[in-house]
This record gives structure tokens, C-alpha cells and sequence, in this order.
């Protein structure tokens, strides 16, 4: 089950457990081709990203602080030089429980 | 604290920039050389930073765009085996979690405008910060 989604104090999102840094996501939402993969228009980001690290805490999905988790609703985005569409997101986190995520591959 | 800034810019103004190619055989050889070592880079994703795993722990973390190696003390000899080091600026450290860094945020991305730094300051303080938090805020 997912976590309530809210913003703290500082308007950051938040489940509880992990806050998006906002700053991480953006250059995997800002629709540049640049290298970096995209997130779909369509796509909450930072929920996916919320509820895809509370999913990787469930099933022990970290490592080195870094989890990839595979969305089954629908692709999140996609890869930053094929454009080619993923179901993958790769999740990022500081020690601090802040987390940025990314489309990513297996 | 010791001003990271200084050890990027050496590896950047003393080591080639290393090639797509070359980074891929190294990761292709991680492997063959030690099958408790595993690498992790993403490079559809446009991961900027690659991954060693001895044991599921990091103890090498290398840079795309900048020569560098990060590797903790406990296998710096026996990275050494690795051809690619040869080619990088290595930096020891004691472990990734340790906060021992600092950087100018505006001389950074004057002199790595190539490096996206996509952390804010409530998630990576600038003035002290890890290694870990370094990839965090660069990858």
C-alpha cells in the first residue's frame, strides 16, 4: 500500500519516510534530449518516485543507495538518447531520506 | 573540509577525457576479474557516474565526463589491476559515507558546465558533504 503523499513545512513532498528533492527531478522533466531520460507528461514524477521507494523499502530493493523498480501501469518515460519507452525508474537517495528519480533500464 | 573542487580540476586538466568505448570494456571486463565485483551504470538513463560493487558495497565510483575515481583505501591495490586506472585520477577515501568534502556551487558549474548539479541545499549541503552525496547530487 502506498503512503500519504503531503507537503512538510518547506513544500517539499513527502511520504513520511523520504522527501523529493525537486532539483533532482528536474533534469529529468524539463524535455531536454540532452542525454538524460524523460518522464512522460502524463506521469506524477514525484509520486512515482514517492511510492516507488516506499515500494523498494517493502521488498529490500536498495542498494548503495540506489533502487530500480518496475512500474506495471504503463511506461514512466523515456531513455535519454534512443527515446525508446521504460517501465523502469531508477530512485536515488542521500542518507538524509531525500530521494530524485529517472527512468531508467533493468 | 577539502575543496573538491580542486581534485576535479585536476583530473580534468591532467587526464584525457576517457572514451564511451573505453568504459564500456571496463565494464564488460569487471566481471571476468572477480565474480563478487559487479558494476552499475545506466547509461540510457544518462547516469554520469559508474558504479563498482565488491561484495554489494560500493568501493569504486568512476566519472563519465570528469577522469576521476573515487575508491575506498580497503582495495586501492587491488584496483590496480584495473588498465582503465592507469588512466583516471584516483582518489582514495576512506568510505564513501564520509563527509569530508566542500565545494563553491557557482565555480562548479562555471568550471563543469557539463556536470548538471540537480541537489538542493536541504539535500546536499555544500559545505560538508560525502561522497555519496557527491553521486546523489551529480548522477
Amino acid at each position: 500500500m502506498n503512503l500519504l503523499i503531503y507537503k512538510n513545512a518547506k513544500e517539499q513532498l513527502t511520504n513520511g519516510v523520504y522527501i523529493v528533492d525537486s532539483k533532482g527531478m528536474e533534469p529529468h522533466t524539463n524535455g531536454s534530449t540532452a542525454g538524460k531520460s524523460q518522464f512522460l507528461f502524463n506521469v506524477d514524477a514525484d509520486k512515482a518516485v514517492l511510492d516507488g521507494a516506499a515500494y523498494a523499502d517493502k521488498y529490500n530493493l536498495w542498494s548503495n543507495g540506489k533502487a530500480k523498480v518496475f512500474i506495471e501501469n504503463g511506461p514512466v518515460g523515456v531513455h535519454g538518447s534512443t527515446g525508446e519507452l521504460t517501465n523502469w525508474l531508477n530512485i536515488y537517495k542521500t542518507k538524509t531520506g531525500f530521494i530524485h528519480g529517472a527512468p531508467g533500464t533493468p | 573540509m577539502k575543496d573538491l573542487i580542486k581534485v576535479l580540476k585536476h583530473a580534468k586538466e591532467n587526464y584525457p577525457k576517457i572514451s564511451s568505448s573505453e568504459i564500456h570494456h571496463f565494464c564488460d571486463d569487471t566481471n571476468k576479474i572477480n565474480n563478487e565485483i559487479s558494476y552499475d551504470w545506466d547509461e540510457w538513463c544518462g547516469e554520469d557516474w559508474i558504479t563498482i560493487t565488491l561484495k554489494n558495497r560500493r568501493v569504486l565510483m568512476i566519472g563519465v565526463k570528469i577522469p576521476v575515481a573515487f575508491v575506498t583505501t580497503s582495495v586501492f591495490e587491488y584496483i590496480q589491476s584495473f588498465e582503465l586506472m592507469r588512466k583516471l585520477y584516483v582518489v582514495t577515501i576512506n568510505d564513501f559515507d564520509d563527509i569530508i568534502w566542500s565545494l563553491d556551487l557557482d565555480e562548479f558549474k562555471n568550471v563543469f558546465s557539463y556536470i548538471d548539479w540537480h541537489a538542493s541545499d536541504d539535500a546536499v549541503d555544500t559545505t560538508s558533504f560525502s561522497t555519496n552525496d557527491f553521486w546523489f547530487a551529480t548522477i
